[in-house]
């Protein structure tokens, strides 16, 4: 699906502790189809640069965003109130396989890293899939309210202050499930685990990677990541390249 | 109305050319629309054998403009004729290959072998600030850009454009020494030496510390320096420096650009480039401008 600029606008954007938006947009033009872990490069007011957010879920004239306020870009970003008006570059990047004969489904994040993976499961409702989703808290994880609930088989909410679910990381929780697949999204000490997790019990992975990104099409390459390529480390482009790498080829 | 133009004997079909390093070889943008509608694509900044470049991260934002630390990143000159070029050369667009090198010997063996290929025209980039031997080694005083210049000019089959640094105490001495070394064109300016800061962690924000400035905020020093450089030239001008819109562009040429490159605003909008080549021509509509080459220069200085 070639990539398109499209005009959105806010019809609703709630903030949930002290930093994090789900901002809900729609469209007049039917948008095109976004596949699971693929990105929308949004215009934010007063920035020359644009922010690459992933797509959380849409319909043919709505799409959200999950965002957490982390800088100058985002902080400007969220701050735009229903009715406001940006445009975004979508669908960019490679989304995350699906895997034909592979049903028995995990999928591993941690705070906004769990946006990503929804569709994976709200896409492809044959799948069989567990979630383990890490949060700081309880706010934090009701801006996901029961979407995830709604579409996997099994899902274990963590938080880190325990207001919620499981004490603990989402991957101390990893032991307790024997997936097919493994879909990651979260911070370098939870990939690094997963990563650990499916090579040692042969484990399929695929995660999703963050970088301070340029163009977001592919031409500037300044979204590198670190990939093996054939035995070498290459720099890839997060963007083009990605956001989505087999778990095992990447270098943490 | 006429929105041709002409550098160094190659004719452009508008003014508007793609920057060396914001558009990879053109494809990326095609997806989005012709780029064969431009006036011309510089490529990717080559050198002789492939290049990872820099460690990430690699970009910064900055008020009214970008950081950037690429580390001329590319797939060397050989790939690029074989894989690259072709398309290129399909767009319809004038084909400019970037060449970059870390010695005289890569300089003038690179030119070489562009020189046998399909390129139009060859921009020589002595002024990257983001390698070590990036060609800021030649390209910083007049004496080492005219050195390097008569070095490559006697290999070269094609126009030559030298690609100036404003990281100098005299832009206009810089310029003179690329037309004395036998320069078609010249091309002005690449990025500012600069750097951000994260107070936060302490740290730079760029990994290797420091990168090169573009954008909006750096438009007024490149128009200075176009400028100043019209004043004591012979060859053409190519400027650049934060064009976002056809108004820039029409300032630059007025300036004594004859063409000009738009850079970092393709990385802001894909569209960029395509939308100045439209906003440009709709500017002549309504300034009745019947030939866009006669606003080059045509600034009034009381």
């Amino acid at each position: 699906m070639k990539p398109q600029k499209v005009k959105l606008k806010i019809i609703e954007n709630e903030k949930f502790g002290d930093g994090f938006y789900r901002v809900t947009c729609e469209s007049e033009e039917i948008l095109p189809h976004i596949a699971a872990g693929q990105f929308a490069h949004l215009k934010v007011p007063g920035k020359d640069l644009r922010r690459p957010i992933c797509v959380y879920r849409n319909t043919e004239h709505t799409i959200t965003f999950m965002v957490a306020s982390i800088g100058a870009g985002t902080a400007a970003f969220v701050a735009q109130c229903k009715g406001a008006e940006f445009d975004a570059l979508l669908p960019l990047g490679n989304g995350f396989p699906i895997l034909p004969d592979k049903t028995n489904i995990a999928i591993l994040a941690g705070g906004s890293g769990c946006a990503p993976l929804l569709k994976i499961a709200e896409d492809n409702p044959s799948l069989n899939v567990t979630a383990l989703l890490g949060f700081q808290n309880k706010a934090y994880r009701d801006a996901y309210k029961d979407d995830f609930d709604r579409v996997c088989k099994k899902v274990c909410y963590c938080t880190d202050d325990g207001s919620l679910g499981y004490h603990g990381y989402p991957t101390d929780l990893l032991t307790e499930i024997a997936p097919e697949v493994l879909y990651v999204c979260g911070a370098p000490g939870l990939m690094r685990t997963a990563k650990e997790y499916c090579r040692k019990l042969g484990v399929i992975g695929f995660a999703s990677m963050e970088q301070r990104m340029g163009c977001g099409v592919g031409a500037c390459l300044v979204c590198s990541v670190k990939i093996m390529v054939d035995g070498t480390e290459k720099l890839l482009r997060a963007c083009a390249d990605g956001p989505v790498f087999p778990l095992q080829d990447i270098v943490l | 109305m006429n929105m041709k133009t002409t550098v160094a004997g190659v004719e452009f079909k508008n003014p508007i050319i793609a920057a060396s390093g914001t558009f990879g070889f053109g494809r990326e943008y095609n997806e989005f629309y012709d780029v064969g509608l431009l006036g011309g694509i510089s490529s990717k900044g080559l050198t002789l054998e492939p290049r990872q470049g820099n460690a990430p991260v690699r970009i910064a934002e900055t008020p009214s403009g970008m950081l950037n630390s690429v580390g001329l990143q590319n797939p060397g000159v050989e790939y690029f004729i074989q894989n690259e070029l072709p398309f290129m050369r399909s767009t319809g667009a004038v084909v400019i290959a970037n060449a970059a090198g870390s010695s005289e010997e890569d300089y003038v063996r690179i030119v070489e072998i562009l020189s046998e290929s399909d390129v139009d025209m060859i921009e020589l980039n002595i002024s990257c600030p983001n390698v070590k031997k990036g060609g800021m080694a030649f390209g910083v005083e007049p004496s080492g850009v005219e050195h390097i210049v008569k070095a490559v000019r006697k290999k070269c089959k094609k126009p030559l454009i030298i690609k100036l640094t404003p990281n100098v105490s005299n832009i206009a001495a810089n310029a003179l020494a690329a037309e004395r070394g036998g320069a078609d064109a010249v091309s002005l300016i690449n990025t500012v030496a600069a750097m951000a800061v994260d107070f936060k962690k302490r740290k730079p924000v760029l990994k290797v510390v420091t990168g090169g400035l573009s954008g909006p905020c750096v438009k007024p020093i490149a128009l200075r320096m176009v400028y100043e450089c019209h004043k004591v030239l012979h060859i053409p001008i190519i400027g650049m420096g934060g064009i976002m819109t056809g108004e820039d562009a029409g300032e630059f040429m007025l300036c004594g650009a004859s063409a000009v490159q738009v850079g970092s605003a393709n990385i802001f909008d894909p569209f960029a480039a395509i939308n100045i080549v439209n906003e440009l021509t709709k500017l002549c509509e309504r300034d009745n401008i019947i030939d866009v080459q006669s606003i080059i220069g045509g600034l009034s200085v009381d």
